[in-house]
This record gives structure tokens, C-alpha cells and sequence, in this order.
């Protein structure tokens, strides 16, 4: 359950108020309707907004699969454990906008969290796994994979989603 | 699907498919991901001789309604790995079960020969996307 509320906590991200005014009637509804578009516009066009948006979704993932059972494929896949999602909150914090938003988070059939990216043929993927290793992969079309070096170390995880931002084009 | 006292027949043929279900959390803009295989243990699959792709979400409690299936044939297992430096050879199995006759498995073997070995982590890691690259859509998944 520990693992479930450290998920928790980098979900509970505090919406910005919108602004009050005491105006009533036709002018009060239209203060507050011209407050609420340009609060979405802004937010639309924010990249701190967007990357806040596609973390909070990616945690609530993370949770569902830090809650899956073992042999969830059928095939006596473990769970994901305490290390992986530890290891994956790591990974998911160094992320960019540009990383989230091609983002697949999905259960490792090796015990762990897989996170995929794939535009057109560039297909990349790391995975932070239950014995606490983190491993990387991409390749292009059906061109021989290459392995992404990651020794666990912030600066490696960093530079690992640099080889893949890369390599994706993102 | 019984095995009813057959043999095993250890004769694959290259084209031979080798069958496994999968949920679509696996598929990655329209292809399935490497990560949703292991090869911490021998994996299993369904071999095409004996069997048909649906014949692996056979479940008399309906287990995997909604479930898909994947496919890759037998000279689609890269072997022996790595290519340069050769420490594993990978092959299908016949492990033919009472109910499922058609049961097989993906062999590492090291080299030389004795038994089945993990591969290490890099070059499992590798075999996974390779075999991931290769994998057809037989089913698709709608769970």
C-alpha cells in the first residue's frame, strides 16, 4: 500500500482557482464565461499544463499496474514490485512533454513497468524491472535492435530518454 | 486439442507458426511490444501443426474472452544470439500437455548444450524486441 501512496502523492496536483468577482447578472455571468476561456486558452497553450495533464494520467496507469496480480498474462508473469514502480517514478519524473506524449505504459511479462515509444516505424522502450535493473531498447522498422545503456543512475536515465527522444524524433 | 498417448514430434518446419494470446495493452501504435514477452523460463506457445490461433484462448471458464492472439514462425526466432559472438541457441519444443497437445516452448539452450539456460539480461532484452518486431496480429485483442 506504500507503493499505492507514493503514486498517490505525485498525483495530487492542486487546480489553479479561477478568479473571483462579486459582478451578478448578464455582466457577473460574462466575466466569469471570458475568465474561463482564457484559463483554457492559457492552459492549452501551456507545456507545464500539458506535461502536469499527461503525468497525472500516467500515474493513475502506474497505479493500476503497481495493483495488477501475478500471471496477469496468463503465463506466470509477476507483478510489478516496490522497485520497479520506484524505478519508474524515477524515469517518469526525467520525462519531457515530448516524451509523454507518445507515451505507452505497460506491464513488463519479465516483472516490471514498460514504457514504449513508437512514431511511424522508430520503436523505443525502457524498462525499470522488478530485480531493480532498468533496460532500454530501440530500433527502427525490422533493423537489428540496439540496446539503450542504463546503469540506474539519474544522469543514465536522463540520458537514456535523450537516446530515445532521438531516436523517435520526438 | 487432447493428446490422447500421441508422441512428441520434434520436427518443426521453418514456415511452422508458433502461437500465443496477449491483451492489447501490448500493442504500441498498431504492433506489439517485446515487453510483453518473457524469457526468464522457457515461453510457451501453440504450435500451427496441431492446432489453430484461436485454439490458445480456449478456456472452459471463459477466461480470455476478448483476448487476442499473436503469431511468428519458427525461423523468426533469432538464433543463435548474439549473432557475433554466438552464447545461446534458441529453438522451438514440442512439450505436448494432456489437454493441449499442440503445447511447445521457445529453448535457450547455451552453448555448449545442458538444459535450458536463462539467457543474461541484455541479450534477453534483445531476443525480446526481435521476436517483437516479427510478431502478426492473428486475433486482435479487445481486452
Amino acid at each position: 500500500m506504500a507503493m499505492v501512496a507514493a503514486i498517490e502523492a505525485q498525483s495530487d496536483y492542486k487546480f489553479p482557482y479561477l478568479p473571483e468577482s462579486n459582478a451578478v447578472g448578464e455582466a457577473g455571468q460574462s466575466l466569469r464565461s471570458d475568465s474561463e476561456t482564457d484559463l483554457r486558452d492559457f492552459l492549452l497553450g501551456s507545456v507545464f499544463w500539458q506535461r502536469t495533464r499527461l503525468l497525472q494520467r500516467t500515474y493513475s496507469k502506474l497505479q493500476d499496474l503497481s495493483m495488477l496480480r501475478s500471471n496477469w498474462d496468463s503465463y506466470g508473469a509477476p507483478s510489478p514490485n516496490r522497485n520497479a514502480c520506484d524505478n519508474a517514478l524515477r524515469i517518469l519524473k526525467s520525462m519531457k512533454l515530448a516524451d509523454l506524449e507518445v507515451l505507452n505504459v505497460v506491464p513488463s511479462a519479465e516483472g516490471g513497468v514498460g514504457f514504449c515509444f513508437k512514431k511511424l516505424d522508430r520503436y523505443a522502450d525502457i524498462e525499470a524491472l522488478n530485480d531493480g535493473t532498468i533496460l532500454g531498447v530501440r530500433y527502427v522498422g525490422m533493423e537489428t535492435p540496439v540496446l539503450i545503456n542504463v546503469d540506474g543512475s539519474d544522469q543514465s536515465i536522463s540520458a537514456g530518454l535523450e537516446e530515445i527522444r532521438n531516436h523517435i524524433g520526438a | 486439442m487432447k493428446r490422447n498417448g500421441r508422441p512428441e514430434d520434434p520436427v518443426f518446419e521453418v514456415a511452422e507458426k508458433l502461437f500465443r494470446r496477449y491483451k492489447s495493452d501490448h500493442i504500441v501504435n498498431g504492433s506489439f511490444t517485446g515487453v510483453g514477452l518473457s524469457f526468464k523460463s522457457a515461453p510457451s506457445v501453440n504450435r500451427e501443426r496441431y492446432s489453430r490461433p484461436e485454439d490458445v484462448l480456449f478456456s472452459e471458464a471463459d477466461e480470455f474472452e476478448n483476448w487476442g492472439v499473436v503469431s511468428f514462425q519458427v525461423h523468426e526466432i533469432p538464433s543463435p544470439l548474439p549473432p557475433e559472438n554466438p552464447r545461446y541457441n534458441l529453438g522451438p519444443k514440442h512439450v505436448p500437455l494432456e489437454d493441449n497437445y499442440a503445447h511447445s516452448e521457445i529453448h535457450c539452450e547455451g552453448i555448449p548444450p545442458l538444459g535450458y539456460v536463462e539467457p543474461a539480461s541484455p541479450i534477453r532484452k534483445i531476443l525480446r524486441a526481435t521476436l517483437g518486431q516479427r510478431i502478426k496480429i492473428e486475433i486482435e485483442s479487445r481486452a
